[in-house]
């Protein structure tokens, strides 16, 4: 619906959702979003408007009548609770978007969750961190790289005013600072910052949790840049290792369903589905970045010459785990078949012997499945 | 929009103030030193702000030594969680942290970032060699959890080492071997000390730094963890005991250390002897004796000698006994050891005593009584004291007796003047006492006692 600003009542500016200018066109679903071009509006749209299109109306419309002090607290609540839902929602798509290295897509939902964050927790709040990184990375992934610093100093100086800064969020921001030199070139800045990333992420969650793998795959991406290909190597192994072992765990909880009693196998395998299935995805963006990472170290091994046969059996089977947890069993079943064959010949068994039981329980999983 | 203030509100502006010569001259001062300080780069920054062990991690894994990173990552957490565990009240609440010894993270920095770059390289003698040197630092500094660590790392690392046959497993293998004896988990620890010697076995070029094969050295250790297992379940299983002190008795001898081989005869006839088998405790106890004798280990043949001794003596065996405790006494005499040799006459006195030869009693519990007092041990003092007056009343009852069923004028006369002045006379010739035969009764030797 198109309108045109000099018809707008006086005193109302109604601008562009992404670029903030005068806006021309109006979002016919929830009427309360607006737009300066189409190319614009297609944009939120498949970035993030199509998921909270609905839920906008109720938040910006104007307040209605209500009489009583008690009703008018019971909507502000009411819309808090809304818009905090609202943050955590467009930022899951968004971190999930720059997994899936859809970059551009990602800043309409980043810049969304950055709005609701602003109003919800004010200017200078921790909170805004999470928001800005997205909007960093994604920056970076577009090779704007000023306006990639801009977000992420933003950022950096707010963890830096709140010494109580949670561990989880500094490791991020380290993360994206490291991307940033990286990207720029500037190897040595970038190492130190993902060593930061890597620290803290150690002190939040471990060594060897799939949240702290990131930074060593991305130090191992600089490494390998720089041409250091002996740590490049140890620190892709570290990665893959640290996934083989977490999906082994799912695997396994999963495929203990076969010895309960025939008669409530059928319900008992369902509810432990689903619970599996909650483990994992936890996060969808941790879905997106195991694919992403084990591929990518994947395509690296199948390319390199002088690689260890095991190294290429341990990621094959960690992408035959994901794809059998994705429920891609065709995938599954390719990777699993490829390691097979790259640990065949090789003297350690153990590897080889769980990689067939593997297949084995596969094969009895789609069977049921049919 | 609120609109701008137009104009000052009351009247007239108060003048800038401008700052006086002094002043500037400050702010001048300033501004140079300010120019003459280099600008800190962002890692100087982070330098000042981080902890210390936060910029040692940095330092790790910028250079990419992200297994370094993990293990002293590891190594700090398992220490404060280890003083989590034990509380406020514990000793180790107020210890100083790994985390706060600067001169020890660096230490663990420098080696394991060269055990990891050897590792990358292949090398596992060199990961092996450095992760030793932490251990050794660690043990010499006390750090027993550390050295532990390091020792248990070095055994794993060993099995990877290619081209010595396994000498670098078999010094890991005893390396933690000790740790562990020293935690006191004596089983697990002779488990590591057999692998250690199986895979000396072979090799009997193996030497030492002091010149002590292999070979020997894990008989030797063989030898002493198996002698403390049999002593800790002595109680419990005798049988398991002896078992043990058997194993011990044999790699004892295949050490071909001689004063091991005595010593551990030694404590497996010992430990025969009471289980009750006394003929086989005899022959490892004579075993030692002859061991003692051709070291002319003067201290060892007394302990010999008592111990065969005692063991005749439980036989029955009465004159043996007797003829090793002499021979004990007289070794003990000839090399001057007073302890040994007030042990042996005591040991002797309460033979004679119970054999009724209350002569040779006294004689040797008072040798044994002077000895200790001028050893001045107050309790064998006191026990040879008690025992050289009861030989001495044992010696006196005979006369006595026959004195009290004579009971003839001179003899009682002779009893009342004893009384008197405690002088014992009534071995002096008696004919004139004898007016009575004697009572065949008397002659029999008394063994109550007069404590």
């Amino acid at each position: 619906m198109t309108l045109n600003p000099l018809a707008n009542p006086k005193g109302t500016n109604l601008n562009c959702e992404l670029c903030q200018k005068p806006a021309f066109i109006q979002c016919t679903k929830c009427r309360v979003t607006y737009y300066c071009s189409v190319e614009h509006q297609k944009a939120d749209w498949v970035g993030i408007h199509e998921k909270i299109c609905q839920s906008l109306i109720a938040l910006r419309q104007g307040a209605p009548f209500l009489p009583s002090q008690e009703e008018r607290q019971k909507r502000e609540r009411h819309i808090l609770m809304k818009k905090t839902t609202m943050i955590d929602l467009t930022r899951t798509t968004g971190q999930k978007l720059l997994f899936e290295g859809r970059h551009e897509q990602a800043v309409p939902a980043a810049m969304q969750s950055l709005r609701f964050a602003i109003d919800v927790h004010g200017l200078d709040s921790i909170e805004l961190v999470p928001s800005y990184l997205i909007l960093g990375e994604a920056s970076i992934g577009l090779g704007r790289l000023s306006q990639a610093e801009e977000y992420l100093a933003q950022a950096q100086w707010t963890v830096l005013k709140t010494p109580s800064c949670s561990n989880a969020i500094k490791s991020k921001l380290y993360r994206n600072l490291g991307l940033l030199y990286a990207a720029k070139g500037e190897y040595d800045d970038s190492l130190r910052q993902l060593a930061d990333d890597i620290y803290h992420a150690s002190e939040n969650f471990g060594t060897n949790d799939i949240r702290t793998s990131g930074g060593y795959f991305h130090m191992a991406n600089v490494f390998f840049r720089q041409g250091r290909m002996e740590i490049a190597d140890s620190l892709y192994r570290q990665v893959s290792s640290i996934w083989y072992n977490h999906l082994q765990k799912i695997v396994k909880i999963r495929t203990k369903t076969p010895d309960t009693p025939q008669g409530i196998g059928p319900l008992i395998i369902e509810s432990s589905d689903e619970n599996t299935r909650y483990i994992f995805i936890g996060y969808e963006a941790q879905e997106a970045e195991a694919i992403q990472v084990l591929n990518a170290i994947y395509d690296m091994q199948e390319h390199q010459q002088s690689r260890q046969p095991q190294d290429l059996a341990t990621i094959c089977h960690a992408l035959a785990m994901l794809y059998f947890i994705l429920m891609d069993i065709s995938k599954a079943k390719e990777f699993g078949r490829k390691a097979v064959v790259a640990s065949e010949g090789h003297p350690d068994d153990s590897l080889s012997r769980t990689i067939v039981e593997f297949m084995k329980n596969l094969e009895s999983q789609t069977q049921r499945v049919i | 929009m609120p609109t701008p203030p137009r104009g000052p509100p009351s009247g007239r502006l108060q003048p800038i103030k401008v700052p006086g010569k002094a002043e500037r001259d400050l702010f001048f001062k300033q501004e140079k030193l300010r120019q003459q300080q280099p600008e800190l780069s962002k890692k100087q920054t982070t330098r000042y702000r981080n902890s210390y062990k936060h910029n040692l991690c940095l330092d790790m894994l910028q250079d990419g030594y992200h297994k370094s990173f993990s293990e002293l990552f590891a190594l700090i957490k398992q220490q404060e969680e280890e003083r989590q565990r034990q509380g406020e009240e514990s000793l180790m609440w107020s210890m100083v942290m790994l985390k706060d010894q600067h001169e020890k993270l660096d230490m663990l920095k420098q080696h394991l970032c060269k055990a990891e770059e050897a590792e990358r390289k292949g090398d596992f003698g060199e990961v092996y060699r450095s992760r030793y040197e932490l251990a050794r630092y660690f043990q010499s500094g006390g750090d027993k959890w550390l050295a532990d660590h390091f020792f248990t790392t070095c055994l794993q690392t060993s099995a990877q080492v290619k081209g010595d046959n396994g000498k670098t497993q078999a010094q890991g293998y005893l390396n933690v071997g000790l740790a562990l004896e020293e935690q006191g988990d004596v089983l697990s620890a002779a488990e590591h000390f057999e692998a250690y010697y199986k895979l000396s076995v072979d090799h009997r070029e193996w030497i030492q730094a002091d010149n002590l094969t292999f070979h020997t050295d894990a008989c030797i250790n063989l030898w002493r963890i198996y002698s403390s297992i049999a002593a800790s379940i002595e109680e419990e299983d005798p049988q398991e005991s002896l078992d043990y002190l058997i194993k011990a008795l044999k790699l004892a001898t295949e050490s071909q250390d001689k004063e091991l081989q005595g010593i551990a005869s030694y404590r497996l006839g010992h430990a025969y002897e009471q289980n009750g088998d006394g003929e086989t405790a005899l022959l490892h106890l004579n075993e030692y004796l002859k061991i003692c004798t051709a070291e002319s280990d003067s201290e060892g043949i007394g302990k010999a000698c008592d111990a065969i001794a005692k063991a005749y003596a439980k036989q029955g065996k009465v004159e043996e006994s007797i003829t090793y405790l002499k021979k004990f006494v007289e070794v003990a005499e000839k090399s001057g050891e007073e302890v040994a040799l007030s042990k042996a006459c005591h040991n002797l006195g309460n033979i004679f005593n119970s054999l009724g030869r209350y002569s040779e009693a006294t004689e040797y519990f008072s040798k044994s009584y002077n000895l200790s007092r001028s050893l001045g041990d107050k309790e064998a003092i006191s026990t040879n004291r008690v025992q050289f007056g009861i030989a001495m009343a044992h010696k006196m009852m005979k006369g006595l007796d026959s004195h009290t069923v004579m009971g003839t004028r001179p003899a009682l006369e002779r009893l009342i003047e004893w009384k008197n002045a405690r002088v014992d006379e009534f071995e002096n010739p008696s004919q004139n006492l004898k007016k009575k035969s004697q009572n065949p009764e008397s002659q029999r030797p008394h063994h109550h006692s007069l404590k």
